[in-house]
């Protein structure tokens, strides 16, 4: 503890973040914690984010340099990897740097993952000397957030051709899904905590599809999402067997249908057997990697 | 009130055909504006100036205080900001000022522009309030000024002019997700009811996705001021030059996602003013390169 003090470093309780004491020429403000119970005075308005991926405790600390510039760092931590994965594949928008498990730089904002933690540092201005500040504190934050941690299993559900591997989002709530990617105001596949999904972009020589893949804990709330889904959004589909194809109203291109434990949806497709390979091509790597093949297709 | 579900669907409906309507104008923010010296039932004024911002980010006074004062007087169809401000508030009013407090928040400097001009007016300091998240401080009011900062939201579509209130609402979360439709009932509450005679949208360094949380990816400096007596329009324009910059900056359209379904709501469901672009007259002053209306 003498050589940790002497080495200007916080000691935090077993399991708890310290943030570094300081960046050269900046100074630190204490660190102080906020939970899922206080979030949204610190955050208000933006806490539900962090909730729907359940995070447990965020650590942060500010460093603030005359005349009134400021760097916010923070530090989640999470129920497990896949959710600080899935928290950083809401937008992997900017330049890719070696931080942790993954990191973007873009602007003065830093986030990155490593094990069960989600960092995100925010500068208020973008000079160099910032940009290494930021990246100082990220790199000495990194190795107390413990070992590698696990990739989210349902990022196999979708097959890796023509798959645009950035665009791939983990999350869980319908909330998450319409900032993503609007599909309807009310939770028509019934999404929550319970749930896990993937969406994604594949591109072809014919254009861009997007797919969704939904996990459900059991069959019976799939088959229900399954129903709801089909009510709200695709009630004009003749084919019971399924959305093999349905013609949307911007001439794209729906398939979808539900396996046990699964919901598959091509959302957009520009053509229609485009859309119905991409479906197929998808339900056969679901079938691969849970061994989820029963169709429930009434 | 319960919203019907909204889906994509339908969305894809209005825009095929033609977004024609109100309704299809205020979901997919496109469709003309009245045109000029037509008989608009609103008018928004959207001033901009380059020297609004400074180099490392600071609110240019002088600059912002100009824009802010031209938008207000064109807005309230006025010769000068004097003579509006005049118009709406007098000196027995107890005016508040409200801002966006949290997550890129309103720039005290445009705050204070806007105190210094309502003193100027005649109202005391001492009958002048912030009633932030105060129920009280808000009923105490005879008038209120919304001063929102102009941004996109996660959970919302806009967390701009409707949204500004939603603390007086006592339950946030009631509003959020498939509820932000239901925003507009927030301005009706007895004690905010009909009190709000100016809007003024301090649009420096607007948030065009992700928010509330900042994230310089989509901050942009657009150094412009909104202002209307019309709430509903002035968050529909402000919804316009959002969109406009999401597609902007994609090249290709990038519809605000969720989509702001608390625009058209707010019109046809809770009274508070026009979503419809056909009924709404934008007047642009200041540069028009990079206004994105």
């Amino acid at each position: 503890m003498v050589i940790a003090a002497l080495a200007g470093i916080v000691l935090a309780p077993v399991g708890v973040v310290a943030l570094p004491e300081a960046c050269p020429g900046w100074t630190a403000s204490a660190q102080r914690i906020v939970t899922p119970a206080n979030v949204f005075d610190y955050m208000n308005g933006a806490g539900e984010l962090y909730l729907a991926y359940g995070f447990e405790d965020l650590q942060v600390r500010e460093y603030t340099q005359s005349p009134g510039r400021r760097i916010t760092c923070e530090v989640y931590r999470m129920p497990g990897a896949s959710d600080a994965f899935g928290l950083f594949s809401q937008d992997r928008t900017g330049e890719e740097v070696k931080i942790g498990q993954g990191g973007i730089y873009a602007g003065g904002l830093l986030i990155a993952w490593q094990g069960r933690h989600f960092i995100r540092i925010l500068a208020d201005s973008d000079t160099e000397e910032v940009k290494q500040c930021v990246l100082s504190l990220a790199t000495q934050i990194v190795p107390q957030c413990g070992p590698d941690g696990a990739l989210p299993a349902a990022l196999m559900w979708l097959p890796a051709k023509g798959l645009d591997a950035k665009s791939v989002h983990f999350f869980h709530t319908h909330a998450c899904l319409n900032s993503l990617y609007f599909l309807a105001s009310e939770n028509i596949l019934r999404l929550s905590r319970t749930t896990e999904a993937v969406l994604g972009s594949f591109r072809t020589p014919a254009g861009k599809s997007i797919v969704l893949v939904v996990g459900y804990p059991d069959a019976k709330e799939t088959s229900a999402a399954w129903k709801t889904f089909r009510a709200s959004y695709a009630k004009d589909a003749s084919d019971y067997a399924g959305l093999a194809a349905l013609k949307l109203e911007n001439g794209r291109w729906l398939a979808g249908n539900q396996a046990s434990k699964h919901i598959v949806l091509v959302l957009e497709s520009p053509a229609r057997a485009e859309a119905a390979g991409l479906f197929a091509s998808v339900r056969r790597q679901l079938a691969l990697v849970t061994r989820d093949t029963g169709d429930k297709q009434k | 009130m319960k919203q019907h579900c909204i889906t994509r669907r339908d969305f894809l409906r209005e825009a095929a055909a033609g977004a024609a309507g109100a309704a299809g104008a205020a979901l997919l923010g496109s469709g003309a504006f009245a045109a000029e010296g037509s008989a608009a039932r609103s008018v928004v004024a959207v001033a901009r100036s380059a020297d609004a911002l400074t180099a490392d980010l600071k609110v240019n006074t002088q600059a912002a205080r100009q824009i802010l004062l031209e938008a207000v007087a064109k807005a309230c169809g006025k010769g000068s900001a004097k003579e509006a401000f005049a118009a709406l508030f007098k000196p027995s009013d107890i005016v508040g000022i409200v801002t966006s407090k949290h997550m890129n928040p309103t720039h005290p400097e445009i705050a204070g522009i806007v105190k210094q001009q309502l003193i100027a007016t005649g109202v005391p300091e001492t009958r002048i309030r912030f009633p932030q998240s105060s129920i009280d401080a808000a009923s105490e009011c005879t008038a209120l000024i919304a001063l929102p900062a102009l941004k996109a939201h996660w959970l919302t579509g806009i967390g701009t002019v409707l949204k500004l209130y939603i603390l007086y609402s006592g339950k946030p979360s009631n509003y959020h997700d498939e509820n932000s439709a239901k925003l507009g009932e927030i301005w009706n509450l007895d004690f905010i009811k009909g009190k709000t005679r100016l809007v003024i949208v301090d649009a420096l360094r607007p948030l065009c996705d992700k928010g509330p949380q900042p994230d310089p990816r989509y901050l942009w400096n657009y150094g412009g001021i909104i202002a209307s007596t019309d709430p509903v329009a002035a968050e529909y324009v402000g919804l316009r030059i959002i969109q406009a910059r999401r597609d902007e900056m994609k090249g290709e359209p990038w519809p605000l996602s969720p989509p702001p379904l608390c625009i058209a709501a707010a019109d046809r469901t809770y009274g508070l003013g026009t979503s419809d672009p056909a009924k709404i007259r934008v007047v642009k002053l200041g540069a028009d390169k990079g206004a994105l209306i």
